[in-house]
């Protein structure tokens, strides 16, 4: 079953298009990981993929859904979210269930302790969601995402504003949550590096798909080097490929 | 539940019967005390000068606790739906608008209650409508909507002062209107505002759950499912039918509406539907005790509630602002 399904989506504001034609499948159960430099359009894309704004041309399907359908089933957690920082994390974690009952019942409850607890996070749910660190935001968010059950989470740099430890807890518990739960995982990001945690990577330049495919194939360094406009310096760590920007040292 | 919340709930239940025992004994009269006041809500008879007395303070106290429902649940709502910690239908101009309307409904002698109600009602939705706009247009923050909202009021006050200016001889009577207060409520009115306090109140409760997800954010919000401009305009919509006839009934009373809100989040929560419900409690007991203390502090004559309101929720406002200094 195709988990994503996206043919020839565009976007444009005014006369401005920027996302340009882009068509790519992704099989169900699958982790996708989109690169590209700053204002591209991934966050554009991803909104689009989870139905917040429709596309100007082109179609999406998730799970042979529309996303406006396949909203029960779907998770979105942006990179700059607008959250009520007063609120108890607890709350934050019921309000992402929404799941068309009128009351919250027991079973949701345990579906938050649970994921809560798989995240370490069960100990702030008192604790009002801006006094927590960045880290420890995103686990909560990813929780209260998680106990709605998707089939699909789309995820707007997740790793942004963690340090190291944060942003490998979380990338290994997405590749967790993907193989444990079957969920078809789409994420925006800036390191390169964590491409290779993905099934398959997709580089954006200018609003368009430069290149899709299984992360050896896509992180190579000559496309690298168009996409970022900068010199590159390439290692192979394990297996997975590493690339940083080289520098020029005075003496 | 926590041990603390509930401590807190009892306390709020608790003090509520107490103040509105206290609020039926507590008046110029000073004979008819809380003795007489238990006696009559026993159904005991008495002279009738006496159950007369009982019979005003009770329609008094009653329209104070609808009067504190209606702008605590209200300034909750707008809280949620313009994710503003400090918004407060007197605050953001609503009542302001509704008492232009009124005041303009009055110099042009439409002085039923249903015409009274229209026009605070045309008035409020016509602010609230400028302060969104100027805030959507200028993509403002939780704090300058809020300084729009109080320069729309200052605004809206002047245009209402030329006019009651020259209303002149019914002056007196609309100026302790424009105070604020619940000392000239009849049953008729109560009972008219009533009914559109608590309806506004239950298709409040139908919504609390596209309402509370409005706390994730519009993206988030709309990735669920949740139409969130809908939502908002609906909430503002009932907002302003209750605000406006509570103005009808009592005047401007500031400050209730963002008191008793953060009482009722501190207390159960930030789950929007849990603080709906206990902000019904919280404004009640704010209203009828500031109804109380605006009977006693000039006794035996009377302070407007709105004087009482504000002494108390001035200071408050400057808390929960440094409070959330850099964030709104």
């Amino acid at each position: 079953m195709k988990g994503v399904e996206a043919i020839g989506v565009s976007y444009s504001v005014g006369s401005r298009e920027i996302i340009h034609d882009i068509t790519f499948e992704l099989e169900e159960g699958k982790v996708l990981a989109i690169l590209g430099p700053n204002g591209v359009g991934k966050t554009t894309l991803l909104r689009i993929l989870s139905g917040i704004i429709p596309p100007s041309r082109g179609k999406v399907y998730l799970y042979g859904e529309n996303p406006a359908k396949f909203r029960r089933f779907l998770t979105y957690i942006p990179a700059n979210y607008n959250i009520d920082m007063y609120a108890r994390s607890l709350d934050i974690m019921l309000a992402e269930l929404y799941n068309g009952g009128f009351f919250y019942n027991r079973r949701d409850i345990e579906k938050i302790r649970m994921w809560a607890s798989y995240f370490g996070v069960e100990r702030y749910f008192d604790t009002p969601f801006g006094k927590l660190s960045s880290g420890e935001q995103k686990l909560v968010l990813l929780a209260g995402g998680l106990a709605r059950d998707p089939k699909i989470m789309i995820l707007d740099e997740p790793t942004a504003f963690l340090d190291i430890s944060n942003q490998a807890k979380i990338l290994s518990l997405i590749r967790e949550i993907a193989e444990k739960e079957g969920i078809t995982i789409v994420f925006a990001l800036h390191e390169i590096y964590y491409g290779n945690i993905a099934d398959y990577v997709m580089l954006m330049k200018d609003g368009k798909l430069i290149k899709f495919g299984n992360p050896n194939e896509v992180l190579n360094k000559d496309l690298l080097v168009g996409i970022y406009g900068i010199e590159l310096e390439g290692f192979e760590i394990n297996g997975s490929k590493v690339f940083l920007p080289k520098f020029s040292k005075s003496s | 539940m926590k041990k603390r919340s509930i401590f807190f709930i009892t306390s709020i239940f608790v003090s509520l019967f107490i103040f509105f025992i206290a609020s039926l004994s507590i008046g110029a009269y000073s004979k008819v005390g809380f003795y007489e006041a238990i006696l009559y809500l026993s159904g005991h008879s008495m002279k009738k000068v006496y159950s007369d007395i009982i019979f005003y303070r009770l329609i008094r106290t009653m329209a104070a606790f609808v009067l504190g429902v209606g702008l605590s649940t209200s300034g909750l709502t707008l809280q949620y739906t313009l994710k503003n910690p400090l918004a407060d239908p007197f605050l953001l101009g609503i009542s302001s608008g509704a008492i232009l309307g009124v005041t303009l409904a009055d110099y042009f002698g439409f002085v039923s209650y249903y015409y009274l109600y229209l026009a605070a009602w045309i008035g409020s939705l016509l602010s609230i409508g400028i302060v969104l706009l100027i805030s959507a247009y200028f993509k403002s923050s939780a704090s300058s909507i809020l300084i729009a909202g109080i320069s729309l009021s200052y605004l809206l006050s002047g245009i209402t002062t030329i006019y009651m200016i020259k209303l002149g001889p019914k002056i007196p009577g609309v100026l302790f209107w424009l105070f604020g207060s619940v000392a000239y409520s009849t049953p008729g009115i109560l009972y008219k505002t009533s009914i559109i306090v608590f309806l506004s109140l239950f298709f409040l409760f139908l919504m609390w759950k596209p309402i509370n997800s409005l706390m994730l954010g519009e993206d988030m919000a709309t990735s669920l499912g949740v139409g969130v401009f809908r939502t908002r305009f609906l909430s503002i919509l009932i907002v302003s039918i209750s605000t406006s006839a509570l103005v009808a009934m009592a005047g401007p009373v500031g400050f209730i509406g963002l008191a008793a809100p953060w009482m009722a989040r501190l207390i159960v929560g930030s789950n929007y539907g849990k603080s709906l419900v206990m902000s019904i409690f919280t404004g009640g007991l704010l209203a009828i005790a500031s109804d109380i203390l605006a009977r006693v502090v000039l006794y035996p004559s009377e302070a407007p509630l709105t004087a009482i309101t504000s002494i108390f929720g001035a200071p408050f406002l400057i808390y929960l602002t440094l409070r959330f200094k850099g964030r709104i």
